[in-house]
């Protein structure tokens, strides 16, 4: 057993406690820190294919900022614990069941029909530096300079809008209005 | 590649929109704040006066660098003023530089310039119009938001890659979705800025399919053929690898598809078009003219750039009816005639009941994308000459459409604030109250309905002609009966406005910068009716760069 393939064991089961966690328990905080913990054993695959980008870009955006958003919600609605209600959809636990089986399947049988999972024609060299972050970085602020800039306008103008249709009602006139 | 200081002149429109859009968010902060009727107003009209302004000045500068209006010739003299302008022209349009894009992703070519310029000029007619209005809640973000809109539509004009597309189009709609729903007491405007939400993201997500289909053929494509690169995202480069692959394949004809799916939602054609009544009707009347016609002007061009640059191989006959056979549904061009078809009749039908002014224009605005969508079936000709005809018409159609649906949203927009309805009952009369809005009214409506000497009737006339030369003769006569159709609704609002009694005589007002506004837009109206070899020569450029 190789290095690589007990650390792939260890963490593939540290994610699928981490899935199965999340699902199964009924506080909401304890299924957003079993999330955590899942986004941090992915994390560490994506170490073991070799990109040290993806590893450090699901650490920072999916573990740090989308779970501080999900912890924040659930605090501030104080939903940690909702009550065991019965589905609005007749059979969504089953239906979901059966669809993820069958994805499971698809997968599983892509992988013995392709055959490998060997990376197709290029070397080995050419796909390090390809995730390499310092590449990536300067593909960024080169090649895409145009769309990468202008993420960040998008960006800008999505916050203005949220601060104006979130603002408080400000005039009489306009209170009148309201319902 | 990599951005050069060279590149910096070329994109300056679109620098100095976002420098406003900066400007315009932060001036706000040096007003005074207060909760009274006049510091509100004076708020709104320093937001407004300041974003008129710029857009003023950044469509002047557009308009010298483009050198459509005056050339620097080589050898004049050289002093500050010819600097200036001579380095403003070096990025424009005539300059050689404008045979490639910027980094591949930003073409600043002919058919960029005229988008632009409409573009801009369809925003600077709108915040005119918004200026005398009743004092909106935070002017300095409505103000941000249109020109921030503005910015997008300009990238959308001149995007020649398909993330910048993307970007392009969500620039564009983001602020447009914020600015529908804008009065969010109204419960029609926060309808309408939901269901433009929900929808634009839906033809989003159809779009980046699509996308992800051409860019999952193109790349299979330079695999196969020992080519690689990162610019496989490119227009020209996709045409390329087609080219060089072959029979074109199932995957790529269904990445089209849904490219055009997802840009025709954005321009109202038929089977997409389910939104556009709503929206229309809910959103603050100013808004719903820049909907209506900036951003249908951006999605048309990037449409006809999409689809000539990317998809030739795809190209076909302009039949879909007759002969009755199969295999003459052939390449886009078929489908766009179908759907021109479909949309000339839906459109023009569903107008015929309508009770509510805007929501009666909305309906007239999507049977004009069917219009708008035979220029683009004229690529399917076999002569060069012919297909130039195609995109000279477009093109002219898409200026005309602008001017006379901000002109006529603009004249409901002044009624809808004496009155605060936007029924056609409101019009009611409209000739004794005001006679000079329902003189301006009548040349808008005319020029809709297509009647000579206004520019709409010269729009229609020029898209029949290239729609017959490429051999869609049926879609031209379905377009002359859909015209005849459309007289009956147009000249219901003129009924109204001439022969219906008012309820009362009081005159409706027209403040002084809405007055200006309409004048202009009607002018322009009138202008390119009577001259349209103004605007066609300019036009003419375009066919050197995508007229391949």
């Amino acid at each position: 057993m190789t290095f690589e393939l007990m650390m792939f064991l260890i963490t593939a089961v540290v994610a699928l406690t981490g899935g199965i966690g999340m699902v199964m328990f009924k506080n909401t905080v304890h299924s957003a820190l079993f999330l955590l913990l899942n986004f941090f054993a992915i994390s560490v695959l994506f170490l073991l294919l070799q990109s040290p980008f993806l590893f450090a870009i699901q650490l920072t955006v999916y573990a740090g900022a989308i779970m501080v958003l999900f912890l924040f919600v659930v605090m501030l609605l104080g939903a940690e614990r909702i009550e065991d209600t019965t589905d609005k959809l007749a059979g969504q636990r089953w239906l979901a069941l059966v669809l993820a089986l069958i994805l499971l399947i698809q997968s599983v049988a892509i992988n013995l029909i392709t055959g490998s999972n060997e990376p197709p024609m290029q070397e080995l060299e050419t796909l390090a530096l390809l995730s390499d972050p310092a590449t990536l970085g300067a593909e960024l602020f080169t090649t895409y300079l145009l769309p990468f800039q202008i993420t960040g306008i998008i960006l800008l103008v999505g916050i203005v809008g949220v601060v104006v249709l979130n603002q408080r009602v400000r005039t009489a006139q306009d209170k009148g209005q309201i319902n | 590649m990599q951005f050069a200081l060279t590149d910096v002149p070329r994109i300056l429109p679109e620098i100095l929109l976002l420098v406003l859009a900066l400007l315009v968010l932060g001036s706000d902060v040096f007003e005074r704040w207060a909760n009274t009727d006049a510091a509100r107003t004076e708020q709104h009209r320093a937001s407004a006066s300041l974003a008129a302004l710029g857009l003023g000045m950044i469509l002047i500068i557009a308009l010298i660098q483009s050198g459509y209006v005056y050339r620097l010739p080589d050898d004049a003299p050289i002093n500050f003023l010819t600097n200036i302008v001579r380095n403003l022209q070096n990025g424009g349009p005539a300059s050689e530089l404008a045979t490639t894009p910027i980094l591949g992703a930003f073409a600043t070519d002919d058919l960029t310039m005229i988008g632009r310029l409409v573009v801009i000029a369809a925003a600077f007619l709108t915040v005119l119009l918004t200026y005398d209005a009743r004092p909106t809640a935070n002017p300095g973000e409505f103000y941000t938001l249109i020109i921030g809109s503005t910015l997008g539509m300009c990238l959308m004009a001149g995007s020649s890659e398909l993330i910048m597309t993307f970007l392009a189009i969500e620039l564009t709609s983001i602020p447009l979705y914020v600015l529908a729903g804008y009065f969010r007491n109204d419960r029609q405007s926060t309808e309408a800025g939901m269901k433009y939400f929900l929808f634009g993201a839906m033809s989003s997500g159809i779009l980046l399919y699509g996308m992800s289909l051409t860019y999952g053929y193109a790349a299979t494509a330079a695999v196969t053929q020992g080519s690689t690169g990162n610019n496989l995202t490119q227009f020209e480069r996709i045409r390329e690898l087609v080219a060089q692959a072959g029979e074109p394949t199932v995957l790529l004809t269904l990445g089209m598809l849904f490219l055009i799916a997802g840009i025709g939602y954005k321009v109202t054609v038929v089977p997409f078009h389910g939104w556009s009544p709503d929206v229309y009707q809910g959103a603050p009347t100013p808004i719903t003219a820049f909907i209506a016609t900036a951003s249908k002007v951006a999605s048309f061009i990037l449409l006809f750039r999409l689809l000539t640059t990317t998809f030739p191989v795809l190209t076909g006959a302009a039949d879909v009816i007759i002969p009755v056979e199969a295999s003459t549904f052939t390449g886009w061009t078929s489908l766009l005639a179908l759907l021109a078809f479909l949309t000339l009749i839906v459109g023009n039908l569903a107008a015929l009941p309508q009770t509510n002014a805007k929501r009666l224009l909305a309906y007239s605005s999507i049977a004009h994308a069917g219009f708008l969508l035979m220029g683009l079936v004229a690529w399917s000709a076999s002569l060069a000459m012919d297909r130039e005809a195609g995109i000279a018409s477009l093109l002219y159609y898409l200026v005309a459409y602008t001017v006379m649906n901000l002109g006529v949203f603009g004249v409901l927009y002044v009624v809808d604030q004496h009155t605060r309805s936007d029924e056609i009952s409101v019009l009611n009369g409209l000739a004794r109250r005001n006679l000079g809005l329902a003189v301006l009214f009548t040349i808008f409506v005319f020029s809709l309905a297509g009647i000579p000497p206004l520019s709409g009737f010269f729009a229609k006339f020029y898209v029949f002609m290239a729609a017959w030369q490429a051999g869609a003769e049926w879609l031209v006569i379905v377009g002359l009966i859909t015209t005849i159709i459309s007289l009956y609704y147009y000249l219901r609002l003129l009924r109204a406005v001439f022969i219906v009694p008012p309820d009362t005589d009081a005159p409706i007002p027209t403040p002084r910068w809405m007055a200006t506004s309409l004048v202009l837009s009607a002018l322009l109206v009138i202008v390119l009716g009577l001259f349209p070899n103004i605007i066609l020569t300019i036009i003419d450029n375009v066919q050197a760069v995508a007229g391949r």
